[in-house]
């Protein structure tokens, strides 16, 4: 039963590793490879985007459309949305007629079903479907703050070894809590990467060089849920990254008034890396629930990694650590 | 709660907060580069935030103000007992 719950445990068994944070730190990155697009999902959503660049570029000559989002960092999960915004040379093209002008060009083109124009949000969008492949794109418009976000964290992945590992982990483990969207007050992509890269770069044993993320995976999650499940005070700090050398940084609340609407709440504060002003995580309203998730998975690996540690092999033979907080629906991969 | 549970201890910690089968040891293993278990260990000056109070100058297990989490903290990765040695 347990290999269609956790298929990626299936042929990769660990359980002879002595050490059960080894255990941990192999499943880790079997479960990472096994979200990992596939070869064909890559080619779908290159061609899905290539299209729609060269369409829009063609319809509205003098703009370009871009991908930003988890798509344009390769941190997205199987099925995830595409984000793509166009910018102009002239800088007008957020404004109803040219959503509308847009959607119907999509529309035409069959390029796009289940279009809905969103013209009053706080950030306009269109949304649609692929006909071809059915993934869901969302379109805005003139907003460059995306993608200068996108080219931050491209730029830490590759200097923060270990990161994309958790993310992509915690990722997974908060859509399958339901956790995850920010519409309904979860924790949305970038402040889950903030506070990864964060905790990594804070922890006194990476900090200080003393040993390899990538070989501590295991113990590196545990810890994360640890400190945001349990000890972290949501009270009273922001999480900040110093803005000349990115260092990870905790500030007041009460002293950054700017930041935090309500003072002294249990609320998450991120504070966005490009706008001191800026609360990341302004919609994640549901803090509560987050924190216990964060807790409630910290338990729950601990837990796990006691009873495996005292188990006969053939009681630990196929078994999966991360089962508990993970489970994976959807189609075989 | 049975009123015959044995009273535990931790023969790796010499702790009575948990039995050796709850261990974190078990779980809270590094594996460390050789370098930083040598005398030339790693002399980069570690990045202090205090998850408690935000102080630069201690980790949140070393915290003199008052806790803020309702959550016990049972000894977590950030305390300076996690430092190399001569950092601490
Ligand atoms: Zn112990
Ligand atoms: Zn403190």
């Amino acid at each position: 039963p347990s290999s269609t719950l956790y298929p990626w445990v299936r042929n990769h068994d660990h359980c002879k590793q002595k050490e059960i944070a080894d255990w941990l730190t192999l499943e880790m990155k079997d479960l990472v490879n096994y979200i990992s697009p596939s070869s064909e999902e890559i080619i779908t959503r290159n061609r899905v985007i290539n299209t729609l660049k060269k369409q829009i570029s063609i319809f509205w000559p003098g703009t370009e459309a871009h991908v930003f989002g988890s798509c344009a960092t390769d941190l997205y999960l199987p099925g995830s949305d595409i984000d793509m915004v166009v910018i102009s040379n002239t800088g007008d093209y957020e404004n109803r007629s040219r959503l509308y002008q847009l959607s119907s060009f999509l529309r035409a083109k069959n390029l796009a079903k289940n279009v809905e124009v969103i013209a009053s949000a706080k950030v306009p969008i269109i949304k649609f479907v692929d006909p071809d492949s059915n993934l869901h794109i969302d379109i805005s418009f003139e907003r460059k703050n995306g993608l200068d976000a996108a080219r931050r964290i491209r730029r830490w992945l590759s200097s923060t070894p270990g990161l994309r590992e958790l993310v992509l982990v915690v990722k997974q483990f908060l859509r399958s809590r339901k956790l995850n969207n920010v519409h309904v007050g979860g924790l949305g992509g970038y402040a889950t990467i903030i506070m990864c890269y964060h905790f990594l770069h804070s922890h006194p044993k990476l900090s200080t060089n003393s040993m390899d993320p990538s070989d501590n995976l295991g113990v590196l999650l545990i810890e994360f849920f640890e400190l945001y499940g349990r000890n972290f005070s949501y009270d009273n700090l922001i999480i900040s990254l110093n803005p000349e050398t990115e260092e990870p940084r905790y500030l007041l609340k009460d002293k950054n008034s700017a930041l935090n609407t309500a003072r002294n709440t249990f609320s998450i504060v991120i504070q966005d890396p490009a706008d001191p002003t800026n609360n990341i995580s302004r919609s994640s309203y549901n803090l509560r629930d987050l924190k216990k998730a964060f807790g409630g998975a910290y338990q729950l690996l601990v837990a796990k990694c006691y009873q495996l540690n005292v188990a006969p092999y053939k009681d630990r033979l196929g078994q999966s650590i991360l089962g508990d907080i993970i489970k994976f629906k959807g189609k075989e991969r | 709660k049975s009123k015959t549970r044995k009273k535990q201890y931790c023969r790796t910690c010499d702790s009575f907060q948990h039995g050796d089968e709850n261990c974190p040891t078990i779980w809270r293993s590094y594996l460390t580069k050789r370098s930083a278990n040598n005398d030339n260990e790693s002399c980069v000056l570690p990045v202090i935030c205090c998850y408690n109070c935000g102080s630069s100058l201690h980790y949140g297990d070393e915290c003199p103000e008052q806790r803020s989490s309702r959550v016990p903290n049972l000894g977590s990765a950030f305390s300076g007992n996690n430092l190399p040695k001569k950092l601490r």
